[in-house]
């Protein structure tokens, strides 16, 4: 008896020549469709939101490293400070030695400002500035340029560019150095002002020691690290910024909040919706001595297999468009607003575990409410 | 039939018991009308406070000399202005230095309201106006003299280098971008021939009779711009958040039509046909989604209303740097979003209607 209750409880397609059966088939199926669109767009604006928080976080470790370290006492710092902190440290560490700089560069009457960083080695250099190369290479004997510092001072790989130190009265310095590479981060700040090149092209313009030291290390656990030296992680350094991609939290959240609602309660009114269309089975089960628990039981049941089906639905869609979104790039960004050209996307599987079992409570919690204020008084 | 007993047709089943299941899609519709003027208050209110900020510093449009000349502009409705980097003697700071011919107008019009200056003092030619980056970096005041010189005028093989004493006539906060580490001076300041470009600015579009000649589409426009689309894309979710409620209502009212197919032909018989319900019911539904969308607003402007007076509700408004903006009733987007919105729901309620036609094919409605 249970068994075939269940069966006609919980089938979805009970007779397709069936009138009634087919407006409830209908009103089934179209309940798990919004369900699944839902969760469809839950999952893209997740997907979107964290797909910009992490490519900003990468982008900025990718440049900067997590953890930079400078005198405490506004000092330079020595290679007896390198070997001190490396030794607290395994040989496979990194840890960058830089040096920079504020010059003038100039190309025939065009003149800029720039910040220029200088390395010991292009290979043991801890900034990935060589993943956003667009033209040219890195090495030991060139500098790089950003893109729009480049196009700002009309050079090209290959080009000459004279660079200038100048105090108050006069030219202190001055080299000239050679285009090996064009970067383009998306940063403005960087693609304008940022120089990259080996200490010894810029020997004219620094001195032998270093401006601070870069490492992805968490040199922050090392006391005596801590204690000797000023340690800044990447997020301290640019709190602006990472406050800036936090700004658009608290809408989207609540968007997604309130889709989620809806989606429950979507749910929800396709339960009364069946309760009313099957109102007189109803009232013959109860007669037959089945009590409203049992009965409500079945349909809280109905209703997170219908949960459960929209999710499978829903997740496998809306993984296949960000894989297909993540692959072909047909959404196109302005770079320099967004610090990207495409549509930045990070895919978690895991959000299935938060999503459906989420659901699922606020469903359970949301019906037995339901329950006991409305459908005992109403309903049947 | 009137509204009346048409409301209470739809909304109470055949005991007389109002129908549980309309109250899900109403909350759904609430919900979903409170995301998007929610939305749209807090994207107002990061808008309003970057787009002050921006027009406060920038003029909207420029156009070239060749322009002016070829359509016969007065040269007077614009002011010509020119950029070039100049770093600030004994201090190893560079700061884009920006320069207008009328710079008396452009402080009176812009830059004013956001600076620090003495009122009883005019601006003179050697005047300048530095951000607050500039001021605090350099420990600088109104009043005091600074000495700058550009690097691209530098002569490489003399040495010379050529400084510039200017006064700092004010000093102004704009916290956006780059802004502060700026300085703003009259052109003459700039030492530029004839050989450079100026630009042209303006921001009234009359004055080029409404063409658009280009705009000054520098990043912080491409900001604004980026802001627009953001807000764009949030009123899509928002307003799917109102589609899936209205598939929720559409849902419900096919089942309640499929409930009373017996009045309907009873209804008919009588003389109404579909078209004269489905007109009196998408009117009914215009005014009950109007409803709705009205409480939205208010919820959304009351909410606002108790934190700015009583600091309530932080957990939702807290985290903004930009206190939202209240939703005004007159506001042309308002009354898009909201014609919008009470068409949907109206249409998508409405619509189960014409079910009864595929329906009863036997009865012609």
């Amino acid at each position: 008896m249970k068994i075939s209750l269940l069966k006609i409880f919980l089938s979805f397609d009970k007779d397709r020549n069936n009138r009634k059966s087919k407006l409830s088939l209908y009103l089934n199926n179209f309940s798990v469709l919004i369900t699944v669109l839902s969760i469809i767009f839950i999952v893209l604006i997740i997907s979107v939101n964290d797909g910009f928080k992490l490519t900003i976080n990468e982008l900025m470790i990718s440049l900067n490293g997590k953890y930079k370290i400078s005198n405490k006492y506004n000092q330079k710092l020595t290679d007896n400070d390198f070997n001190s902190i490396s030794s607290y440290l395994s040989n496979e560490t990194l840890i960058s030695k830089l040096s920079s700089k504020k010059l003038i560069v100039k190309n025939r009457n065009l003149s800029e400002p720039v910040n220029i960083i200088a390395f010991s080695n292009h290979e043991n250099f801890i900034n990935k500035i060589k993943d956003k190369l667009i033209s040219g290479k890195i090495s030991n004997d060139e500098i790089i340029i950003g893109q729009i510092l480049a196009e700002k001072l009309n050079v090209n790989i290959g080009s000459q560019l004279i660079f200038m130190d100048i105090n108050s009265s006069s030219i202190k310095e001055v080299d000239i150095l050679t285009v090996g590479g064009i970067f383009n981060t998306n940063i403005p700040n960087y693609d304008k002002y940022i120089i990259y090149g080996n200490r010894l092209l810029f020997e004219k313009f620094i001195d032998t020691h270093y401006d601070y030291f870069l490492t992805n290390y968490n040199i922050k656990n090392i006391d005596f690290v801590k204690s000797e030296y000023i340690v800044s992680s990447i997020y301290e350094l640019n709190d602006n910024l990472f406050n800036w991609l936090e700004l658009y939290d608290t809408p989207i959240k609540m968007l997604v909040m309130f889709i989620l609602i809806i989606c429950i309660f979507n749910i929800l009114q396709n339960n009364f919706l069946y309760i009313t269309s099957q109102r007189k089975n109803l009232y013959i089960l109860k007669t037959l001595g089945l009590n409203n628990v049992y009965i409500y039981s079945i349909i809280i049941f109905r209703s997170l297999l219908s949960l459960s089906f929209s999710c499978l639905i829903a997740f496998i869609v809306s993984y296949s468009i960000l894989i297909i979104e993540s692959n072909m790039n047909f959404i196109k960004l302005p770079e320099y607003v967004y610090f990207t050209n495409i549509l930045p996307i990070s895919i978690d599987y895991t959000l299935i575990l938060y999503i459906f079992p989420f659901m699922t409570l606020v469903l359970l919690v949301i019906s037995i409410f339901f329950y006991f204020n409305f459908i005992k008084r109403y309903e049947f | 039939m009137n509204f009346k007993h048409l409301f209470i047709f739809f909304l109470k089943d055949a005991n007389g018991k109002p129908k549980i299941s309309f109250v899900y899609s109403f909350i759904g519709l609430l919900i979903g009308s409170y995301s998007v003027f929610m939305i749209m208050s807090i994207m107002n209110g990061i808008q309003l406070n970057f787009t002050e900020k921006v027009n406060s510093y920038h003029y909207k449009y420029y156009v070239d000399e060749i322009i002016i000349e070829k359509e016969l502009y007065d040269y007077n409705d614009f002011n010509a202005g020119y950029e070039k980097i100049g770093s600030i003697n004994k201090s190893e700071l560079y700061a884009k230095i920006i320069g207008f011919s009328d710079f008396n107008k452009y402080f009176s019009l812009k830059i004013s309201k956001l600076s620090s200056y003495n009122n009883n003092n005019s601006i003179n030619e050697k005047d300048i106006l530095i951000g607050k980056n500039i001021a605090s970096n350099l420990n600088l005041n109104v009043g005091d003299k600074i000495s700058i010189f550009y690097p691209s005028d530098i002569n490489i093989a003399s040495s010379f280098i050529d400084n510039m004493d200017l006064t700092v006539y004010g000093i102004y906060d704009i916290d956006f971008l780059d802004f502060n580490n700026n300085i703003i001076t009259g052109i003459n300041n700039l030492n530029i021939t004839n050989d450079h470009n100026l630009k042209y600015y303006y921001d009234d579009l009359y004055l080029t009779n409404n063409k658009e000649y280009m705009k000054n589409n520098i990043y912080s426009n491409l900001i604004i711009d980026g802001l627009k689309l953001e807000k764009k894309v949030y009123y899509f979710f928002a307003l799917f958040a109102i589609i899936l409620s209205c598939f929720m209502l559409f849902s419900t009212m096919i089942l309640s039509v499929n409930e009373k197919i017996k009045q309907f032909i009873v209804l008919n018989i009588l003389g109404m046909d579909i078209n004269k319900i489905a007109r009196k019911l998408f009117i009914l539904n215009f005014l009950i989604s109007s409803l709705i969308i009205l409480l939205a607003i208010n919820i959304v402007n009351v909410s606002l209303y108790l934190y700015e007076q009583y600091n309530y509700l932080n957990i939702i408004y807290k985290s903004f740097p930009f206190l939202p903006g209240y939703i005004s009733f007159y506001n042309i987007e308002t009354i898009i979003l909201f014609l919008i919105m009470t068409v949907i729901i109206s249409f998508f309620s409405t619509l189960p209607l014409y079910y009864l036609d595929r329906k009863e094919k036997y009865v012609k409605f």
